[in-house]
C-alpha cells in the first residue's frame, strides 16, 4: 500500500498560480464572489504564497504553493469532535463532509491554515453547473473542506491499473496542481516506493518539511530556492 | 442548515449518494460523494478531446475532458510541443467561458441607440441576410470601403479574413493588440530578415535575460516560458541556470528571477548596450559568429564604444556600473545566454531601438543557431489555397493609427471586428468612440458583449474553441513546424453560435460572383482540411497517414501535428543571409540622460495581467477570484506606489487615490509595495470593463483610459510607459 506525498521545488515555481486554478476546477471549488472574498472567504485548496524580503531595489521573493501536507500525526483529526476528519491507510487527511458540523476545530488545529469552511452556499451561476467535475462532492453551507490530494485521481489511477492487470506505477497519478504546473515544480508520488519521483526529490539536499519540528510529520516536501553561484561553472561545453 | 436538514442530508447521501437537499447546489445530484469506499467507486468514463487555447499567443494545445456529456476540465495536450501536457490559469478556466451564463446565445440586432444595449433576437438567416446586404453595399459603390478589425490572428483564422477582405475592391485589414510586440517583430526582420518571434532554447540555456518582458506572467507564452526556466533552474543535476529580469516593476517573472534590476522606463536601449559595451569592450564576444555570419559589426562596435559606457549609462537607468558590469561579464562567461524583449519596454520613442539592441545582444553572444540559444520558427508546409486572380492583399495597418486621422472613418461602410476589444483597450484619445459612431454599419464577432460589441449593429455570436473547427501556428514556438488543430467536442454548439470562419462562408455565398469563387468551401472544416493536406502530402511528422481521410481524422485526435525530427535552423533571410548589426534603428537611443525634471510626476507603467491578459479573461469568475501573484487583489485593482514616494504624498496602505493624466483620470485604491521604482506607478490591464458579462463589468479600473495614443507609430498603439500621471490622496468621509 502506498504512501502518498509530494515534493514541491521552489527553485522551479515562478508563482504562476495554474496549479490554484487547476484546483478549483478539478475540485469544484465555487468563487466565493467579490463581497466574501474581501471578508477573506475565499476558499483555496491550493493557494500560493509570496513571501517579500528586503527594500528596494534589493527585494527577494519565494513563492510558495501550499495545501494540506496530509500530516501523518494530523492535529486536525484528533481535534474534531465528530471524527469528520481521519487519516486514511495510504496517508491522506480525509474530509468525511456529511459528517462536519463546522465546530471549526480542525481549523485552528491547524498549523499549515489549509483548511476552510464554508461560509455561504457554494453558488454557480446557471449554467456554470456544468463544469463541475461529477468525481468530486460539491460542499455545502456550514461545512469544512480542504485538499484530499485528488483522491479522485488516485482512484481512477488504481483502476486503470486494475483494468489493464498492472501495478500502480510512478507517475500515473497526478493531482491536477501537478499536471498543470508548466515548470514541473510540483511531483507526486508513493514516498515508500524508494525509485519514485517524490521518493528522490524528499531525499534532496534541499528538500526540507513545513513546520517539521511540530511533530505533525508532513508529506509535503519544500525543495529550497538553489544558489546559482556555485552551481554554474564557466562557460559550460555540454 | 438545520440539523434535521443535515440529518436528512447524511442520510441520503451515504445510502444512495445522491443530494438533493435545497441547501445543495445545483449539479450535486450527480455527484458521488467522496465518502462512498473505494471498492464501491465506479467512476464515469472520461473523453478526452483536442483543443486549441486562443486566450494568448502562446498557442497551447489542450486536452478537453468531457463527462456526462459535459466540458468539466481541459489540461494541456502532453504531445503538444508548446503545452507539453501543462496549463496556465487562463487555460484552467477556459470550461467557464463556455458555460458563462452571460454568453451570447444568437446573433442578435441591435434596436435602440448605439450602445444603448438593447437587442432584438434574430436568426442566423436573418443575421447573415443583412450583413450580405451592408457589404453589397459596400461593393456596389466605389467610394464604400470594407474595414476588417482583428486582434493579432493566427493559423487559418488569419488566411480567412485576408481572404476574404482581399476580395473587396477597397478594404483594410485592422489590428489591434495591445500587448502585440510589434517592435519585436520589426526589430527581427530589421536583423535578421525573419519577422516571426524566435525561438529560445531554454532548456539548454545557462542564463536567461528579460527586457521587460514579464516572460513568466503573460506575455506571449508563460507555459512555454515555465517549462523552460524551470529546466533551466533545476532541469540539469548539478547546473543551475539564472534568471535576470530588466523592468520597473517585481512581476511575477521578476519575483521569480534570480536578480532583478528596476531601470528606469525608457533607459532599457541603453542600458542593453551598456551590457554590450562591456562585451565589446572586454572582447567577450563570439568572434567565430561575428566574424562569419553577421554584417556590420565595425560600426556597431565604434558606436557602442563611444556612446555606452556604462558610467554615462548607469545613472540615467538606474542601475550601478558595478550591476551593468557584473551581469554583462556573466552573460559572456556564463552562457548559453538568451535576451528577451518584450511589453512596456518595446513601446514608446524608443521601443524598436531596445528591440533592435537586444538582438544584437544575443548576436555578440552568438546565441543565433546555438545549443541554448535561438532559432527561426519554421512554418507547417500547409498546401495553399487556390490563388485568387484579383489578389490585392488588404493593407494591414494598426488600428489606433487610424483612428487618430481626423477623416479615419470617411469612406469605411462596414466595419467587421473579431477577437479584439479596442474599446476597452485603447485611450480614449486614441478617438475610438467617434470613429464607431460615424461608420454606417459595425458587426462583432464575438461571444460576449463586451465593451466593443456593444457599439454594434450586429452580434454574431462565436463559438467557443471547444464547439468549432480551427487551427493554430504557435509563436513564438520552439523551432520545429507546429501545426495544432482543434474540432468541435460535441455534436452541435451549445446555443445558436457560429464560427467566424463559417459566417465568411455563408456571407461570400450569398455576395456571389468573385467573393464566392474566392471560396469554393462548403464549411470551414472543409478549407481547413484543403490546406491540411500539404500536412499529409510531407508523409512525416507526427502524424503521417496512407490516405488523407486517415490522416485529417487522426490529426484532429491527436490535436495537430508537428515535426520533430526537423532539423532547427537559425539560417537569416536577409539579402546576403548575414545577421544584420542595423544601426539606424539605434538612433534614437540614448539622448536623454537626465532623469525626468518633474518630481510631482510620474510614469504609468501598464502590465499585462497574469490571469487576465489584456482583459479578454476577465469575464470568467475563477479570474477573477483568483489573488493576483504579485498584488493579492481579487475582484479589482489597486495602483502600486513605491513605499518611499507613498510616504511623500502621505498615502497609506489602502487609500483612496486619484491618478490623473493629461487624457483622463481614475480612482483606485493604493498598495504599498518594495517591488517598484519610486518614480513609476503602476496599473495592471485588464480590468474596468464597461460591458463583458456579469463578473467583469464594472471591476477595477481600466488603465488605458489614461493613457496617450501614439502618434503613427507602425510598431504598437499604445506606449505602456511613456505617459506621466499625478498622484493624489482622496480624502474620504466615512
Amino acid at each position: 500500500m502506498p504512501t502518498w506525498g509530494m515534493a514541491i521545488d521552489l527553485d522551479r515555481c515562478n508563482g504562476c498560480e495554474a496549479c490554484v486554478v487547476a484546483c478549483r476546477t478539478e475540485n469544484n471549488v465555487a468563487p466565493a464572489g467579490p463581497e466574501q472574498a474581501a471578508l477573506g472567504r475565499t476558499v483555496e485548496w491550493m493557494r500560493v504564497e509570496r513571501h517579500v524580503k528586503g527594500e528596494f531595489p534589493n527585494v527577494r521573493t519565494r513563492f510558495v504553493p501550499v495545501l494540506c501536507v496530509h500530516c501523518d500525526d494530523a492535529p486536525c483529526v484528533s481535534v474534531c469532535p465528530v471524527s469528520a476528519t481521519y487519516e486514511n491507510p495510504e496517508g491522506l487527511n480525509a474530509q468525511i463532509h456529511p459528517r462536519c458540523i463546522g465546530t471549526r476545530a480542525c481549523a485552528q488545529a491547524c498549523p499549515y491554515t489549509v483548511r476552510y469552511f464554508n461560509w455561504g452556499t457554494p453558488k454557480w451561476d446557471a449554467p456554470l453547473e456544468q463544469t463541475i467535475n461529477p468525481d468530486v462532492a460539491v460542499r455545502w453551507k456550514g461545512i469544512m473542506e480542504k485538499c484530499t490530494f485528488c483522491v479522485q485521481r488516485i482512484r481512477r489511477a488504481k483502476d486503470n491499473a486494475r483494468e489493464d492487470d498492472r501495478p500502480i506505477a510512478d507517475g500515473d497519478v497526478q493531482p491536477a496542481c501537478a499536471q498543470a504546473c508548466s515548470a514541473e515544480a510540483i511531483v507526486f508520488g508513493d514516498l515508500d516506493d524508494p525509485e519514485s519521483a517524490v521518493s528522490k526529490l524528499s531525499e534532496s539536499a534541499r528538500a526540507e518539511r513545513p513546520l517539521e519540528e511540530l511533530g505533525t510529520g508532513p508529506r509535503v516536501f519544500y525543495l529550497k530556492e538553489g544558489d546559482w553561484r556555485g552551481s554554474v561553472g564557466p562557460q559550460s561545453s555540454d | 442548515m438545520k440539523r434535521r436538514d443535515f440529518l436528512k442530508t447524511t442520510v441520503v447521501t451515504g445510502t444512495a449518494g445522491v443530494l438533493f437537499d435545497a441547501c445543495a447546489p445545483p449539479g450535486s445530484d450527480q455527484i458521488i460523494p467522496i465518502l462512498i469506499p473505494e471498492e464501491e467507486f465506479i467512476p464515469g468514463v472520461e473523453e478526452f478531446y483536442p483543443t486549441n487555447c486562443v486566450e494568448c499567443p502562446g498557442g497551447c494545445g489542450l486536452l478537453a475532458r468531457k463527462m456526462d456529456g459535459r466540458l468539466v476540465k481541459v489540461e494541456g495536450n502532453p504531445a503538444h510541443p508548446i503545452s507539453r501536457g501543462a496549463s496556465c490559469v487562463r487555460g484552467q478556466a477556459l470550461p467557464q467561458a463556455m458555460y458563462h451564463p452571460d454568453r451570447v446565445r444568437g446573433p442578435l440586432m441591435r434596436e435602440g441607440a448605439r450602445g444603448a444595449g438593447q437587442w432584438r433576437n434574430v436568426s442566423w438567416d436573418d443575421a447573415i441576410e443583412r450583413l450580405v446586404s451592408e457589404l453589397a453595399a459596400v461593393q456596389e459603390d466605389p467610394s464604400n470601403a470594407l474595414a476588417f478589425l482583428t486582434g493579432a490572428l493566427r493559423g487559418h483564422r488569419l488566411d480567412m479574413v485576408r481572404r476574404f477582405t482581399s476580395t473587396f475592391e477597397a478594404t483594410r485589414h485592422l489590428v489591434h493588440e495591445p500587448f502585440g510586440d510589434g517592435a519585436v517583430l520589426r526589430a527581427h526582420a530589421l536583423t535578421t530578415g525573419v519577422e516571426e518571434f524566435f525561438a529560445y532554447d531554454l532548456e539548454n540555456a545557462n542564463y536567461l535575460v528579460t527586457i521587460g518582458a514579464s516572460v513568466l506572467d503573460a506575455s506571449r507564452s508563460p507555459v512555454r516560458f515555465g517549462r523552460g526556466v524551470g529546466h533551466l533552474r533545476q532541469g540539469r543535476p548539478g547546473r543551475r541556470g539564472k534568471l535576470v529580469a530588466v523592468q520597473p516593476r517585481l512581476s511575477t517573472t521578476a519575483a521569480a528571477a534570480d536578480e532583478w534590476l528596476p531601470a528606469r522606463p525608457g533607459s532599457e536601449a541603453s542600458l542593453v548596450l551598456a551590457l554590450a559595451h562591456v562585451i565589446l569592450r572586454d572582447e567577450l564576444y563570439d568572434t567565430g559568429f561575428i566574424e562569419n555570419r553577421t554584417s556590420g559589426f565595425e560600426e556597431f562596435r565604434a558606436r557602442v564604444l563611444a556612446d555606452f559606457d556604462p558610467e554615462l549609462v548607469a545613472g540615467m537607468a538606474g542601475v550601478s556600473v558595478e550591476t551593468l558590469e557584473r551581469v554583462a561579464t556573466e552573460m559572456a562567461m556564463h552562457g548559453p545566454t538568451i535576451v528577451v524583449a518584450g511589453d512596456a519596454a518595446v513601446t514608446g520613442p524608443t521601443g524598436l531601438g531596445t528591440a533592435v539592441a537586444v538582438d544584437h545582444l544575443n548576436a555578440l553572444l552568438g546565441g543565433f543557431g546555438k545549443k541554448g540559444g535561438i532559432f527561426f520558427n519554421q512554418d507547417p508546409p500547409f498546401s495553399e489555397w487556390p490563388s485568387l486572380e484579383t489578389v490585392v492583399p488588404a493593407p494591414e495597418a494598426l488600428f489606433a493609427n487610424l483612428t487618430k486621422e481626423s477623416d479615419a472613418s470617411s469612406g469605411i461602410r462596414a466595419l467587421l471586428i473579431s477577437d479584439t476589444n479596442p474599446v476597452h483597450t485603447l485611450p480614449s484619445s486614441a478617438g475610438i468612440d467617434g470613429f464607431l459612431s460615424e461608420i454606417p454599419f459595425v458587426a462583432c464577432f464575438t461571444s460576449f458583449v463586451d465593451d466593443t460589441a456593444q457599439m454594434a449593429d450586429l452580434i454574431l455570436p462565436e463559438s467557443t474553441p471547444f464547439e468549432r473547427f480551427d487551427d493554430d501556428v504557435p509563436s513564438p514556438s520552439v523551432g520545429i513546424p507546429v501545426a495544432t488543430l482543434s474540432a468541435p467536442m460535441f455534436s452541435r454548439p451549445l446555443y445558436d453560435t457560429m464560427s467566424m470562419p463559417d459566417v465568411l462562408l455563408r456571407v461570400a455565398a450569398g455576395l456571389g460572383g468573385t467573393v464566392a469563387e474566392a471560396f469554393p468551401w462548403a464549411s470551414y472544416e472543409e478549407a481547413l482540411r484543403a490546406a491540411w493536406s500539404g500536412l499529409h502530402a510531407v508523409s512525416r511528422g507526427s502524424v503521417t497517414e496512407s490516405t488523407e481521410r486517415r490522416f485529417w481524422s487522426r490529426a484532429l485526435a491527436a490535436g495537430g501535428w508537428w515535426d520533430e525530427d526537423v532539423a532547427l535552423n537559425a539560417d537569416c533571410l536577409t539579402s546576403d543571409g548575414l545577421y544584420r548589426f542595423e544601426l539606424p534603428a539605434l538612433e534614437s537611443i540614448g539622448l536623454d540622460r537626465t532623469a525626468a525634471g518633474d518630481t510631482s510626476r510620474f510614469t504609468l507603467y501598464v502590465y499585462p495581467s497574469t490571469a487576465f491578459g489584456d482583459g479578454r479573461s476577465a469575464h470568467l469568475p475563477f479570474l477573477q477570484e483568483l489573488a493576483d501573484p504579485m498584488t493579492s487583489v481579487r475582484w479589482g485593482s489597486v495602483v502600486e506606489l513605491n513605499a518611499s514616494t507613498a510616504s511623500e504624498l502621505n498615502i497609506s496602505d489602502g487609500d483612496l487615490v486619484e491618478i490623473t493624466s493629461d487624457t483622463g483620470s481614475l480612482r483606485v485604491r493604493a498598495q504599498i509595495t518594495q517591488g517598484l521604482r519610486p518614480d513609476v506607478v503602476a496599473l495592471s490591464a485588464g480590468q474596468g470593463h464597461g460591458e463583458y458579462g456579469r463578473y467583469a463589468r464594472g471591476r477595477g479600473v481600466n488603465p488605458f483610459s489614461l493613457l496617450q495614443a501614439t502618434t503613427g507609430s507602425d510598431l504598437f498603439e499604445v506606449p505602456l510607459q511613456a505617459t506621466t500621471v499625478r498622484v493624489t490622496r482622496i480624502k474620504e468621509t466615512s
